[in-house]
């Protein structure tokens, strides 16, 4: 690259030679030799080896210099989301198991059905800890708690009033279970909050299809996608609408889309 | 011999907390800035977006306040709908103007040195979970390494740059990643010692950033009346 050559031509390589941490640093380090002069010969050759920048990027995982700033920090702050949600998640599941009292509580997103067996399981560290799934899983949850149905879902039915069952409850993260079930529970979980869709006839679309929800449900060819047959719990008004219920989901976004296109 | 009461190190803490340092800003796109602080929603955050940077081109003071009305767009934006358009469009366009760094400096030192202050600026105050980005980390020292070559530290402007950015944000950037700051001040050091052509000021600056650094990123009480015994605040 002309532009870098320029400069690294004029000024010496002092990152480069301090970079080679030899015995003799600190001749290496000194920018004119013994008589004086500036030391060129050798740099010539080290400058037009000079990386495009000074700094080597940290290989973190997907921060890499190919992508852009925008999607490498979303990436970065949902890792650490994901990483300060386990802390919880553990300080939490472990103060409930110390206490060896009401057996039938169950705290937060764990699934009370086998409470005490998970919790035992959970406790002893049992637990999801890939990132990469942490996080894979992180998004499915956010797309569906970004509905205008989920929004209506948690307004109308406070945590503490939700019937094991006959409300949609968030599938937890943390639990171990295998891609397919878990892709499964995910499925089930946002058909079950269509039900707190906003009445039809509110807003236009015949979808702004998630491109991204749907790679990362990697759509699996066995299980096909027959709502109906598939919650056997959910009430009336969920069946009726489950034949809509891929096609129309009204999103939280839409606000904020028409306000871009403007 | 003493620093100039023209520059001001450190956290600006002047005015009130609502100080965006907006004035330079036309009254129409003051308007729209103001509207995407309350209410982001309902403007398109892409342009306002692009008239900071574009204005932290080219105004020194915005440029090393404008981390401030990111943070709360930002926020607000986070808080009204859990977007971040905002922080995308921004960081996407600064990654551009980061790219073309040194053809902007050939082009304008003062804007290449506002670029650089917008960048840490940025970079002090968007924080992930309250942790500094760790992608801005690799550009922010880049920035650093460059003002540090002999052709930069000749001019004052860009001494003046290099050392106001790590008084604000050195000691974030050392935890993130030490070696580098023990580089970047290998250079320092020696272009301190070594180089002919800096001015008087510029070698006085780099004293002080040196001595800064070893003090653990402040200046003992006798340095402090060394260098800034003039200055009235």
């Amino acid at each position: 690259m002309s532009e870098q050559q320029s400069y690294s031509y004029e000024n010496d390589c002092k990152s480069d030679e301090n970079r080679n941490k030899g015995a003799s640093r600190w001749s290496q380090c000194r920018k004119r030799g013994a008589d004086g002069s500036l030391r060129k010969a050798e740099e010539d050759q080290r400058c037009s080896r000079r990386p495009e920048s000074f700094t080597t990027p940290e290989s973190d995982g997907p921060v890499s210099r190919v992508k852009n700033w925008g999607d490498a920090v979303e990436a970065e702050e949902m890792r650490s989301d994901v990483r300060r949600d386990m802390h919880r998640y553990r300080r939490r599941i472990l103060a409930v198991d110390v206490p060896q009292r009401d057996r039938k509580l169950s705290s937060g997103s764990s699934d009370s059905r086998d409470s005490q067996n998970s919790k035992d399981s959970t406790a002893k560290g049992d637990i999801e800890t890939d990132e990469a799934v942490l996080v894979r899983r992180q998004k499915q949850i956010n797309y569906g708690k970004n509905t205008l149905a989920y929004d209506r879902y948690i307004k109308e039915v406070p945590k503490l009033m939700r019937e094991q069952g006959v409300h949609p409850k968030t599938p937890n993260k943390f639990k171990k279970y295998s891609r397919r079930s878990w892709d499964q529970q995910i499925k089930l979980w946002r058909v079950k909050l269509h039900a707190w869709d906003p009445p039809a006839g509110d807003l236009q679309q015949i979808e702004e299809i998630d491109l991204g929800e749907i790679m990362d449900f990697e759509l699996d060819v066995e299980c096909s996608a027959d709502p109906e047959s598939q919650c056997p719990s959910a009430n009336a008004a969920a069946l009726s609408l489950a034949e809509d219920s891929f096609r129309g989901t009204p999103k939280k976004m839409m606000k904020m889309e028409d306000a871009e296109m403007s | 011999m003493c620093i100039a009461s023209g520059t001001c190190y450190g956290r600006m803490e002047n005015s009130s907390k609502e100080d965006y340092k907006i004035q330079s800003f036309d009254l129409e796109t003051q308007k729209l800035l103001k509207t995407a602080l309350k209410d982001p929603g309902s403007v398109d955050l892409e342009k306002v977006s692009s008239v900071i940077v574009d204005q932290s081109l080219k105004d020194q003071i915005f440029s090393r306040e404008a981390g401030r009305i990111c943070h709360t767009i930002v926020q607000a934006e986070a808080k009204q709908s859990n977007g971040n358009v905002f922080r995308r469009n921004l960081l996407n366009r600064l990654q551009l103007e980061f790219k073309a760094r040194e053809e902007t400096r050939k082009r304008s030192t003062q804007e290449w040195v506002c670029l650089v202050s917008f960048i840490c600026n940025i970079f002090d105050y968007l924080k992930v979970n309250n942790m500094p980005m760790v992608a801005l980390v690799p550009p922010v020292y880049d920035c650093l390494f460059r003002l540090a070559q002999s052709d930069s530290l000749k001019n004052e402007e860009e001494v003046d740059c290099l050392v106001l950015q790590l008084h604000r944000i050195g000691d974030q950037l050392e935890k993130m990643n030490t070696p580098l700051m023990d580089e970047l001040f290998n250079l320092l050091r020696d272009g301190f010692l070594l180089q002919e052509d800096l001015s008087s000021m510029g070698r006085l600056l780099l004293l002080e950033i040196l001595e800064f650094r070893a003090g653990g990123w402040t200046l003992s009480d006798t340095a402090q009346k060394y260098y800034y015994s003039e200055v009235t605040d």
